[in-house]
């Protein structure tokens, strides 16, 4: 199957967009400010498997890393350790790397998200074309070879992204805060991030004015759609 | 990436009291939660052939597990008999509890009761009362998954969220499900229409986690899902697909009933609201459909294997744009979060 490789900036045709991700020169999203958020606790998230522990770390307002140790042959999956270790009082937004027993798995997908460094992550587009979204400052030579392999001739092609998976962490954990538009405490919305974008998207029902504000905030970082959501 | 695993309940050490409960059955109060017997587990590594049962008896048969506190030929015969329907001709179900190494069984007679008791004695704890299988909004016993539930009886209309899979606790074998941990308080009864379905345990740390269980001392719960409207209209449960971005799932809500082709957009959303936020969530869109309805959390997230079965991927708790996206909570959080297993045999 033909391998499609683009660069460009593609932008999911159903969303309503109100910010370009791929804005050239766009400043990296700010941290949290140290200031304004007291100090966290690194949580405890041995024995977890890697998937429980982004719920976990996000609750604490961190940002998890992966980092797979292949070495590690008992209780493949699981965390071993956190770098730093649990207990260690840290700001919010700060990055912890937790390192995980045996190597990741052997898909596209499994790759990509053990690798949150170098990828912002993957999605299908609406011709069911895997989009994968590569910071831009990550070794595309290298790990194209890579790609290619794990993909097993399926399609897929690489955005190159000017925010690092971390850098759009960091603003879903701000967004999660709720005070980022007065009432936001209030205001139900979904959020991810969004490969295709190179930015978090958010799914909510602002004003014009709300939007232009958080534009501003996180330019490049954010894209927004609007639309209600509520738990069901 | 598919992980399989067929589990079986075995059994240990016990002393539990027959019971035989004549009439309508209460809501059970909650069982409590000291075991009184060493669950003893065994995983089979192969899936029961798709869209078959597994029957306690083969598996007995077979060495998949071995019964400490009674003979496997007992549970054997108990089985043989059980599934024969060869000692009465009226309506039951049943289960082999790890807790105990006895059946439970609920007969919709009083007289088939005790005729059941009879015939296995302490192999059998024995409850008699009205049931029998309705609809995905009067879901009776074995409780399915995917199921309309509410707080106390009411009607099949008068439902406010969905359960999700069928699960045993691994503390102590009990049965039960799970539901969004938004749409209830712990203790409450939870029915479906007008049938007792089991009492809510579970939920803390909410909204961090969208996750609340639902179980009974005395209901019995199968590893099936409704997936109404068509074809077919229940599937067997019989593993896990854990969530993939690309895949493609369905979801089985009491409202909008069995969607599928809902893609995987991510695995790591954020749901948010005036509760506060939920993350590690499941993502899918299935483009300019609505897919999820207010009443549909709680909703079975699995993908189809075969004609008749499923996999367990996750469970729904909210939606955005305008009911375009859905957002889940993954099976293994919730298996980890009320430390159960979800039902697969």
């Amino acid at each position: 199957m033909r391998k499609l490789l683009a660069f460009a900036a593609v932008l999911p045709a159903v969303l309503l967009l109100s910010a370009c991700a791929q804005r050239p020169g766009t400043a990296a999203p700010k941290s949290p400010t140290p200031s304004a958020q007291p100090r966290t606790v690194v949580p405890q998230v041995a024995a977890l498997t890697a998937g429980e522990v982004d719920k976990v770390l996000a609750k604490a307002s961190l940002v998890a890393i992966l980092r797979y140790e292949p070495g590690v042959v008992t209780n493949a999956g699981t965390v071993v350790a956190t770098e730093p270790p649990a207990g260690t009082m840290v700001w919010p937004g700060d990055i912890v790397t937790v390192i995980v027993a045996g190597a990741p798995g052997a898909t596209l997908g499994e790759y990509v998200v053990a690798h949150r460094e170098t990828y912002i992550g993957m999605a299908p587009d609406a011709n069911g074309v895997l989009v994968i979204g590569i910071y831009r400052q990550a070794d595309m030579q290298s790990e194209l070879g890579q790609l290619t392999r794990l993909a097993a001739g399926k399609a897929f092609r690489v955005q190159n992204c000017a925010h690092s998976w971390a850098e759009l962490q960091r603003v879903q954990l701000e967004l999660s805060r709720r005070d980022f538009v007065p009432g936001a405490d209030k205001l139900p919305f979904g959020m991810t991030i969004d490969p295709m974008a190179c930015a978090v998207r958010l799914t909510i029902e602002l004003t014009d004015a709300e939007v232009a504000s958080l534009n501003a905030r996180w330019p490049g970082a954010l894209v927004i759609q609007r639309g209600a959501a509520s738990r069901t | 990436m598919l992980r399989r695993s067929l589990v079986i309940a075995g059994v240990a050490s016990c002393v539990v009291i027959a019971l035989l409960a004549v009439g309508i059955p209460a809501p059970a109060a909650p069982l409590p939660d000291s075991v009184t017997c060493a669950a003893t587990l065994s995983k089979v590594d192969s899936f029961a052939p798709v869209g078959t049962k597994v029957r306690i008896a083969d598996e007995l048969r077979r060495g998949s597990f071995a019964p400490a506190c009674r003979s496997a030929n007992s549970l054997i015969e108990a089985d043989d008999l059980l599934y024969s329907r060869s000692l009465v001709k009226g309506e039951y179900s049943y289960s082999l509890w790890a807790t105990d190494s006895r059946f439970h069984i609920s007969a919709a007679s009083a007289d088939d009761a005790a005729v059941l008791q009879k015939a296995l004695g302490d192999r059998a704890v024995v409850t008699a009362g009205a049931m029998g299988r309705a609809g995905r909004n009067d879901d009776g016993e074995p409780h399915f998954g995917g199921s309309g539930i509410q707080q106390n009886a009411g009607s099949t209309s008068t439902n406010t969220c969905t359960s999700g899979f069928t699960v045993r606790r691994n503390a102590d074998g009990g049965r039960g499900a799970m539901t969004a941990g938004h749409c209830y308080g712990n203790g409450i009864y939870a029915y479906s229409g007008p049938q007792y379905y089991g009492y809510t345990w579970g939920k803390f740390n909410y909204p961090a986690y969208d996750i609340i269980g639902v179980r009974s001392g005395s209901e019995t719960y199968d590893n099936v899902i409704h997936v109404d409207p068509c074809c077919p209209n229940n599937r067997y449960v019989v593993g896990y697909d854990v969530a993939d971005v690309g895949d493609l799932a369905c979801l089985s809500g009491m409202v909008t009933k069995a969607v599928c082709g809902v893609q995987v957009t991510s695995t790591n959303g954020y749901f948010c609201d005036q509760d506060g936020c939920t993350g590690g969530l499941i993502e899918g869109i299935k483009p300019n459909t609505v897919i999820v309805r207010p009443g549909d959390s709680g909703a079975p997230i699995y993908t189809r294997y075969g004609a008749n079965s499923a996999l367990a991927m996750g469970m729904v708790i909210a939606s955005a744009g305008g009911g375009t996206i859905v957002y889940g909570e993954h099976i293994s959080v919730i298996e980890a979060y009320l430390n159960v297993t979800v039902l697969t045999s």
